[in-house]
C-alpha cells in the first residue's frame, strides 16, 4: 500500500511554457495581468486630474504623480507641479486655461459626488452613478486597486508565515512538530470569518488591517502543505547529502528543501489569493473593511444592496468583477498545478478534476 | 480502532483549551466594552458612576482576567454560556432561538446539493470525455467560481428589481405569519427560505459534484467493478449497484467536515437576506459588542470543526480496513 510519495518537480522556464500553452493558463493570466494593470494604472484611467496638460507653457503630469504616489513613501519624494499640488485646486473648473490638455478615460474621481444620484448607465457615467451620485465606473476602478493589493499583501504575508511554520514543523518533528501542528489545528477550528470578524472589533476598519488580518488568519493551508511536503522530502539523498556536506539546519531548509516544496504551495497561493479577494469584498460589505467613501468592490455591492430596489442596475458591475477575478484565479491556480506536474498527464488531468 | 479513537480524543484536548483561550483574549483586548456599546441606550447617557460600577460587578468585568476566564470555562463547559449583555437573555437561549433557521436551511441545501450532485456526478463519470461530462466540467467549474454572496445579490436584484414580487427576500416569514393557517404558515415559510437555501446550495454544489465524479470514476476501474461487467451486468446497474455504493464511503468524511457549517451558517448569507439564524446574531453580537454571545457562538463552531474533524477521521478509518491498518504509520494534522 505504502509506495513513494509523489513529487513536483520545482518550477522551471520549462513549467512556465507549460503553463502558458494551457488555455487556461492563458486566459487567467490575461485577465489576472489586465486586472493588475487597471489597479497599478487607475489614477491614470479613472480621475479627475489630467493625465498631461501644458499650463502657462510647462507641461504637467498629474495624474502620472497619483501613480507613483502609491508607493510607500513616494510621496516625499516626488511631488506635483503647482498648481496641481494645491489642495483646493479643481482641474476641471479651470480646464479652458489649459493649452492642452488629455483627460483619463473616466475623467471623475471616484469620490466626486454629483447631483445624479442613482442614474442608470448613459455616455456620461458608463456604468451609472451610486446613492450620492459618485460614478460607479471610477469606483470600479479603483476597487480593483483596492482587491489586487488585498489578494498580494494578504497572501505574502500569508505564504511568509505559513512557509516558515510549516518548514519548522516538517523539517524538525518530534515535539516542535506537534506543537506546531497543534497551533495550526486551532487556528484552522475557528470557523474564518467568525475570527476575522472578532479581530476586526479589535483593530479599527481599514485596508490595511482587513490585509494583515486576512494574512495572520489564511496561512494555515500553505503551512500544512509546506509541512507535508517537507515530510516527504526530508529523508531524500540530496538533504542528507547537503548534510554531509556540512550545510546547516537553516541553509538545507530554505536552500535545498524550499525550492523542491515550492510548487504545490505555490498553487496553493493562487488559491488563496481569490479567497483573500472574496474576503475583503464580504468584510466591506459588512461595513469592517473599506470605510466609506473610499471605494471598495465590496463597498459597491453594499451600495448596490441598499439600493436594489431602485436602481438594481447597481449589482451588476462588481458582481461580475470579483466573478472574473475569482474564475482567473481558479484558472491559473488549475493550469500552475498540471503546468508542475510534469509527470504522466492522464494522472495529471484526474487529478486537478477531483 | 479504539486506540485510535482514545489518541484522537487526547490530542483534541490541547486544541480545546487553546481555542477558549485565544477566543477569550480576543474579545477581551477589544477597545470598548459592553458599558460604551450595549448599554448607551439603556443607560441614556446619564448613568452615574456607581450605576457603572454595579454593571462591572454583575458581570465580573472588575475580576481579573484569569478569574473570569476560570468562571466562563466552566460554565460552558455546562453549556451555561451567561446572559446576553444587551438584553439580559440567557446566552444560550438566544442561541437556541436562532439555530433551527439555520440548521434548516443548511440541511435542506446538503439534501438538495446531493440530489443535484449525486446523479449530475454519477452521470458524468459514466462517459469521462463525453457531452455530458464536458457540459458538467464547465457548469462545475463555474459555479464554483460564483462566491455565495455574489449570487445572492444577482438573485436579490432579479426578483427585487424585477417583477417577482411574490417572492419575498427579506425575514424568514411574514408578518401576518401568526394568523396564517398551519398549511399556509409552511408555505411561506419555503417560499422565504428558498433563495438563501440556494445561495447555501450552490457554493457546495460544485464542489458535490465533482468529489462524486472523482469517486465514482476511481471506483469504476476497481476490479469488483470489472467482475460486475464480467458477469453481464447492464451497465446502470453496474454503476448504481457497484461503483456508487462505494464511492459513497468517501461521502462519510466530506460530510462530517459540513457539520461545522450546518449549524454556524453563514454571516454575510444571513444578514443579506436577513435571515434570524446564527451567523446574524454574530454579527449583531459583534457589533454591539456583547461578549457573552460573541464567545459562546465562536467556541460553539470551533468545538464543531473539531469535532467534525474527529467524526471524519474516525468514520473515514471505520470504513476503509486500508487506512484502519496504516493509520499508524502516516499520522497527518
Amino acid at each position: 500500500m505504502v509506495s513513494e510519495p509523489a513529487i513536483m518537480p520545482p518550477p522551471t522556464p520549462a513549467t512556465w511554457r507549460r503553463f502558458l500553452a494551457r488555455k487556461r493558463g492563458l486566459a487567467g493570466s490575461i485577465i489576472l495581468t489586465i486586472l493588475i494593470g487597471i489597479a497599478i494604472f487607475a489614477p491614470v484611467i479613472a480621475s479627475d486630474q489630467p493625465i498631461v496638460c501644458r499650463h502657462k507653457g510647462t507641461l504637467h503630469f498629474p495624474a502620472l504623480v497619483d501613480v507613483l504616489h502609491r508607493l510607500p513613501f513616494a510621496s516625499s519624494v516626488i511631488e506635483k507641479s503647482p498648481p496641481f499640488n494645491r489642495a483646493d485646486y479643481d482641474p476641471k473648473s479651470n480646464a479652458e486655461q489649459y493649452e492642452f490638455v488629455v483627460w483619463p478615460l473616466i475623467a471623475i474621481s471616484p469620490t466626486e459626488i454629483t447631483r445624479d444620484a442613482l442614474q442608470p448607465p448613459s455616455s456620461q457615467h458608463w456604468l451609472g452613478t451610486d446613492g450620492s451620485g459618485r460614478d460607479i465606473a471610477s469606483r470600479m476602478v479603483h476597487g480593483a486597486a483596492v482587491s489586487v493589493q488585498v489578494g498580494i499583501v494578504s497572501m505574502s504575508i500569508a505564504a511568509l508565515i505559513g512557509i516558515v511554520v510549516g518548514a519548522v514543523a516538517g523539517y524538525s518533528g518530534g515535539w516542535l512538530d506537534a506543537i506546531l501542528s497543534r497551533f495550526i489545528e486551532i487556528v484552522i477550528c475557528f470557523p474564518e470569518f467568525f475570527l476575522i470578524l472578532c479581530m476586526m472589533v479589535w483593530v479599527q476598519p481599514s485596508i490595511v488591517n482587513v490585509m494583515i488580518i486576512v494574512g495572520l488568519t489564511r496561512w494555515t493551508t500553505i503551512a500544512r502543505f509546506t509541512r507535508g511536503e517537507f515530510i516527504k522530502l526530508r529523508s531524500r539523498e540530496f538533504v542528507t547529502a547537503a548534510h554531509a556536506i556540512g550545510a546547516g539546519s537553516t541553509r538545507v531548509m530554505f536552500r535545498h528543501l524550499l525550492p523542491n516544496a515550492l510548487a504545490p504551495v505555490l498553487v496553493t497561493i493562487v488559491f488563496g489569493v481569490a479567497n483573500a479577494i472574496l474576503i475583503e469584498a464580504g468584510l466591506s460589505w459588512l461595513g469592517f473593511g473599506v470605510q466609506p467613501p473610499n471605494p471598495s468592490w465590496g463597498g459597491l455591492l453594499r451600495d448596490a444592496y441598499t439600493n436594489i430596489r431602485v436602481a438594481p442596475h447597481m449589482v451588476y458591475p462588481p458582481c461580475v468583477a470579483i466573478f472574473v477575478t475569482v474564475l482567473a484565479c481558479n484558472l491559473a491556480g488549475d493550469a500552475l498545478r498540471e503546468a508542475l506536474d510534469a509527470r504522466d498527464p492522464t494522472t495529471t488531468r484526474k487529478a486537478s478534476e477531483a | 480502532m479504539l486506540a485510535y479513537v482514545l489518541k484522537r480524543l487526547l490530542a483534541a484536548v490541547p486544541t480545546f483549551v487553546g481555542i477558549t483561550t485565544v477566543t477569550f483574549a480576543v474579545m477581551h483586548a477589544a477597545p470598548g466594552d459592553p458599558l460604551t456599546a450595549g448599554w448607551e441606550e439603556a443607560s441614556t447617557g446619564d448613568a452615574t458612576t456607581s450605576t457603572n460600577d454595579r454593571l462591572l460587578r454583575h458581570f465580573d468585568l472588575d475580576k481579573p482576567l484569569h478569574i473570569q476566564y476560570a468562571s466562563w470555562f466552566s460554565r460552558v463547559v455546562r453549556l451555561d454560556f451567561g446572559q446576553s449583555f444587551t438584553d439580559h437573555r440567557p446566552v444560550w437561549e438566544k442561541i437556541r432561538e436562532r439555530l433551527p433557521w439555520t440548521v434548516g436551511v443548511s440541511l435542506a441545501s446538503i439534501f438538495l446539493g446531493l440530489c443535484i450532485a449525486l446523479p449530475a456526478g454519477t452521470r458524468a463519470a459514466a462517459k469521462p470525455g463525453g457531452w455530458f461530462d464536458h457540459a458538467f466540467a464547465i457548469a462545475t467549474y463555474v459555479l464554483y467560481s460564483i462566491p455565495a454572496y455574489v449570487l445572492a445579490m444577482l438573485l436579490i436584484a432579479w426578483v427585487a428589481g424585477g417583477s417577482i414580487d411574490w417572492l419575498p427576500t427579506s425575514n424568514a416569514y411574514s408578518d401576518d405569519f401568526a394568523t396564517l393557517a398551519p398549511a399556509a404558515k409552511v408555505l411561506d415559510i419555503l417560499k422565504h427560505a428558498l433563495l438563501i437555501t440556494i445561495c447555501f446550495t450552490a457554493p457546495a454544489l460544485a464542489f458535490q459534484s465533482r468529489f462524486i465524479r472523482a469517486n465514482v470514476l476511481e471506483a469504476m476501474s476497481a476490479n469488483y467493478v470489472r467482475t460486475a461487467r464480467a458477469k453481464g451486468l447492464p451497465e446502470r446497474r453496474v454503476i448504481r449497484k457497484h461503483a456508487l455504493r462505494n464511492a459513497l464511503i468517501p461521502m462519510l468524511t466530506y460530510l462530517g467536515l459540513l457539520l461545522p457549517t450546518v449549524i454556524s451558517g453563514s454571516a454575510i448569507l444571513e444578514v443579506m437576506f436577513n435571515w434570524p439564524g446564527i451567523g446574524r446574531l454574530m454579527y449583531e453580537a459583534i457589533l454591539q459588542r456583547d461578549y457573552p454571545t460573541v464567545m459562546a457562538v465562536t467556541v460553539i463552531a470551533a468545538i464543531l470543526v473539531q469535532i467534525g474533524t474527529l467524526l471524519a477521521d474516525i468514520s473515514y478509518v471505520w470504513a476503509d480496513p486500508r487506512v484502519r491498518d496504516a493509520h499508524g504509520a502516516t499520522d497527518g494534522i
